[in-house]
């Protein structure tokens, strides 16, 4: 017995030992495939971090980050999930987790995503016009990390399409677009967001009301409205997102009505901002294929009906759905696969992707993005982009290239000029406005008057750019969310948390 | 440090083990147990080490003192200076916060609560009682002093262990094969208890309570108040099986901490069951001091039942959650033989349902969290009795569920224990034996790889291009 003992206790402790100095001896990743992120760095050493415990809380996460097999031990995770999350019997695959838990799960962890998000993005027709995508647009790969050559790549775009301005014209390597760091975690801590629900081969987000801060959302609207001053009109869109038609009935009733949300926060807005009921719009088409089952946004469907509706509240003549080209990216996996990927259940959604289609422009465009408000430097991007390749799984994108500090697009319309402000909901829509505004500036308020961000005096800049329309266009999410909020308030100097 | 780590797991305690079993002599093991318990603390905790370690040094002192001159003005002043060490730590801010209520403006004082102050304050202090009383020796060395005030595998979440448990292990420990196997078998059982039962079932009960209660309905906020109540036995009961196997595994025998306490016929018999060590300390040291059964009971009571509830946490919910337990404590002793003729099953429905209002108090720091909790527990307000985000939660959580509730019953103990008598046949040169100890490591093995990637999964980070 006793050698027994002496074999198993001794095995035992070699096993803990040995893979003890296999973490220390390893050669660690720094990129988690599995995961789409960073994985943390090993801290530095000072004593002050050491004595205040940042040093071992950072020293801890790089150990389990890097810690032998690590992907492989993941993988089993997501085996074990299984029993965890249960599906549920037969096709069900059901699961509501909070969504909470997504700021928790990686606010602030992206850039190596990004970047891969836009590694090897090909070429684009910029100055799209009535002419398919040029032919001539070769699919060239700049890879991401190779900035110089992607732009030098765009300012040959820049130069190709200021002396021609024809047909389809350049090939040109999509700059390198940002998307936005996530919330600050103390931020998202504030905001009761919801659930994230999957039924089926469909993903969706549950926002859940909260009534004092949909009220200061309308407040921000208001400022904003009052710092434009008495030319300027206002308009708002706040648009439902698929969970209120897609989801069972007490997903979308009660404090989680988003229509009820959307009617509250419009009722709260001064008379004189003009409100666009993209609802019913949606309502009408909720059969046809307006938003994603894999992703959070709308498809350019979906943003079409609003902007029908849009033009109805703004005065414009919406341009017929057939009058568009219409071009597809196919497998499309999106945002709520990704949210999702840790569990069981994301596997049908990963079986059953998504199709994105969308639509050109019927004007001539051009479209540059900036890094701020100053607009010097300016790179060159498409409205919508035709071409890119498989590499980029995020296919939403191709919507004015995702998400911007400032993107300006110049339209050979003769209309007025409107500043849009807007979150990613708001890609999928701008295309559309090319129609009637001759100069159409895309502002993305979380990329301003933040820590290490640009500063932005939206007043100030609206005036210098002489705007008729500023559109503030968001989805439910945004309006019970306090940290948005704050970046609306700020544009116009109006953060009532300083 | 937590035991739960993977830092803990394949680096800490591999080579606390190696090196302790390397070395020789009870001298140079006690060395070697000091200083990774003072690593292990510093961990955590790299300035309040030596708030630890002069804590030690002042009940030391205060033990020779009391040894050489029999005065109770020293006892009482090694009372006050722990308790007010104590009071300052976890009280001074929550006092200063509700003397500032009644109008008055102190600044409220930022000071962190050092991890495990609660355990290891009342362990020094019992000894230096015991000492008084004359029911231990002396401790002479402060080095044996410190490590039993600081030996890592009980030192931030109890077992409170009274220095009569293990003084004699202080100068003498055998190393018995048979003893490190049963508390490595105990403490991968610990380990999984808290990371296969108690972390998952946190996440299900916060996703709940945490949430907009009142979009939520009374069946979800019940499913979340049940995970919460396995959570927190498993999370913590998990972690005294921990303490023991460690200690096992070097020579201390620490007192049983949990006796499945939800099987309980009545709240007098759960608290009999639920952290036994804190409750006979305040037994030991308030109750029985304070005149016990014999003179006003209730008032005994009250008094312990309010410090037991400010015991958990320096917040007026942890008081009412004490207080609730006074009055159902008092409430069946008063009516002890009527409640005798309920029938068993109901008895134990009714105490699991008392002991899970509980947990509620236990959970909300915030009244109006609380309140709006309650209201929607008995569908006052909340989205209806059920929904469809209920079902889901339901389904998801079945497997969980059902685990969580056998893990709760004496089965699991019942199949291990006649497992073992089936191979306590020592004949055949113990054939059978060697059946039952390679099952239970193969057994010990399967929970440690389980509880590795369970912790290794919560270190998933998805990254998000999702909220906007």
């Amino acid at each position: 017995m006793k050698k027994l003992y002496i074999a198993l206790l001794g095995s035992f402790l070699l096993l803990l030992f040995g893979f003890g100095a296999a973490s220390l001896l390893d050669t660690d990743a720094t990129v988690s495939k599995v995961e789409n992120r960073d994985l943390a760095a090993k801290p530095e050493f000072t004593v002050a971090s050491l004595l205040d415990g940042t040093y071992i809380s950072k020293l801890e996460s790089y150990y389990t980050d890097t810690f032998p097999l690590r992907e492989q031990l993941l993988k089993a995770n997501r085996a074990m999930n299984h029993f965890y999350y249960y599906a549920g019997a037969g096709d069900d695959n059901l699961l509501i987790i909070g969504s909470t838990s997504g700021a928790e799960n990686g606010g602030e962890s992206l850039s190596a995503v990004q970047k891969a998000a836009q590694g090897g993005t090909s070429a684009a027709s910029s100055g799209g016009t009535e002419t398919a995508p040029s032919s001539s647009a070769a699919s060239s790969s700049a890879s991401s990390a190779d900035k110089p050559a992607a732009s030098s790549a765009a300012s040959s775009a820049a130069a190709s399409s200021a002396a021609a301005s024809s047909a389809a014209s350049s090939a040109a390597a999509e700059p390198t677009v940002e998307e936005p760091p996530l919330d600050n975690p103390d931020e998202s801590a504030a905001t009761q967001a919801g659930n994230v629900i999957v039924v089926g081969n469909r993903a969706m987000e549950i926002p859940t009301a909260d009534d004092e801060i949909i009220a200061r959302y309308a407040q921000a609207v208001n400022n904003l409205a009052a710092a434009m001053g008495s030319g300027v009109r206002t308009i708002s869109l706040i648009t439902p997102n698929g969970g209120e038609f897609y989801s069972p009935e007490s997903m979308h009733t009660g404090l989680h009505s988003q229509k009820d949300m959307i009617d509250r926060c419009y009722a709260d807005m001064d008379a004189d901002i003009l409100k666009v009921d993209a609802y019913t719009a949606l309502r009408e088409h909720v059969n046809d294929y307006i938003y994603f089952r894999t992703d959070h946004h709308w498809t350019a469907l979906g943003a079409y009906y609003a902007y029908t509706m849009f033009c109805k509240t703004a005065g414009f003549e919406a341009v017929p759905l057939e009058k568009f080209q219409k071009g597809t990216y196919e497998n499309f996996v999106g945002s709520m696969y990704t949210f999702t990927s840790g569990y069981p259940q994301s596997e049908t959604l990963k079986e059953n992707p998504d199709t994105l289609d969308y639509y050109l422009p019927i004007v001539e465009t051009h479209a540059k993005y900036y890094a701020d408000a100053t607009l010097t430097n300016g790179v060159p991007i498409s409205v919508v982009y035709t071409k890119l390749d498989d590499s980029v799984s995020n296919k939403y994108l191709c919507f004015i290239g995702g998400d911007n500090p400032v993107c300006v697009i110049d339209t050979a319309a003769d209309g007025p000029v409107c500043i849009v402000l807007k979150e990613s909901y708001g890609n999928a829509f701008v295309p559309f406005l090319t129609s009637h505004y001759s100069r159409i500036i895309v502002i993305d308020p979380r990329e301003f008057n933040r820590d290490g961000k640009p500063s932005l005096d939206l007043k100030a800049f609206a005036k210098e750019q002489g705007i008729d329309d500023l559109i503030v266009i968001n989805y439910p999410y945004m309006i019970n969310s306090t940290g948005y909020i704050r970046w609306l308030n700020r544009l116009v100097g109006m953060d009532e948390t300083e | 440090m937590v035991f739960s780590s993977l830092i803990f797991l394949y680096l800490f305690l591999p080579a606390c083990a190696v090196l302790y079993f390397a070395v020789h002599g009870i001298r140079a093991k006690n060395a070697v147990l000091i200083l990774f318990s003072l690593v292990f603390y510093a961990w955590g905790e790299p300035v309040y080490v030596l708030l630890l370690i002069a804590m030690s040094g002042v009940n030391w002192l205060f033990g020779i003192l009391l040894g050489k001159q029999h005065k109770k003005w020293l006892l009482v002043l090694a009372v006050v200076l722990d308790l007010g060490c104590l009071a300052v730590f976890k009280y001074a801010g929550f006092l200063v916060e509700n003397l500032n209520t009644l109008g008055l403006a102190i600044p409220v004082p930022k000071i962190s609560l050092p991890i495990g102050i609660s355990f290891y304050t009342f362990q020094a202090l019992s000894y230096t009682i015991d000492v008084w009383r004359g029911k231990v020796g002396v401790q002479r060395s402060f080095w044996r002093f410190l490590l039993y005030v600081s030996l890592f595998p009980q030192l931030i979440a109890g077992p409170i262990v009274r220095y009569s448990d293990v003084e004699p292990q202080m100068e003498h420990r055998e190393i018995d094969l048979e003893e490190i196997f049963y508390g490595a078998t105990r403490f991968c059982m610990g380990l999984a208890k808290k990371v296969l039962l108690a972390d998952y079932a946190g996440k299900v009960a916060s996703q709940i309570l945490d949430g907009t209660l009142t979009a939520s309905a009374t069946l979800a906020v019940w499913l979340g108040v049940l995970m919460y109540t396995f959570e927190i036995y498993f999370d913590f009961s998990g972690y005294s099986d921990m303490a023991i196997g460690l200690g096992r595994v070097f020579g201390f025998r620490y007192p049983e901490n949990f006796r499945l306490p939800y099987i309980a016929r009545s709240i007098t018999d759960f608290w009999r069951r639920w952290h036994i060590s804190l409750s006979s300390f305040f037994r030991d040291y308030v109750y029985i001091p304070l005149g016990g059964n014999r003179k006003h009971v209730y008032l005994n009571l009250a008094i312990v039942w309010t410090l037991t509830g400010l015991w958990h946490g320096a917040s007026w919910n942890f008081v009412l959650w004490g207080f609730y337990f006074f009055v159902i404590l008092a409430f069946e002793r008063v009516f002890r033989k009527q409640i005798a003729k309920i029938p068993r099953p109901l008895q134990h429905v009714l105490t699991l349902l008392l002991i899970m209002l509980g947990w509620d108090l236990f959970y909300f720091t915030d009244f109006t969290r609380l309140a709006e909790s309650f209201r929607v527990l008995f569908g006052a307000a909340g989205a209806g009795f059920v929904n469809e985000q209920t079902k889901i939660l339901l389904v998801n959580n079945l497997p969980l569920l059902l685990l969580c509730a056998v893990g709760c019953t004496p089965l699991p103990q019942a199949i291990g224990n006649s497992f073992g008598a089936l191979c306590a046949d020592r004949t055949h040169e113990g054939k059978k034996q060697r059946v039952y100890v390679l099952v239970t490591y193969a057994y010990d093995l399967l929970l440690l790889v389980l509880s590795t990637i369970a912790l290794i999964g919560s270190s998933y980070n998805a990254f998000l291009y999702f909220r906007f």
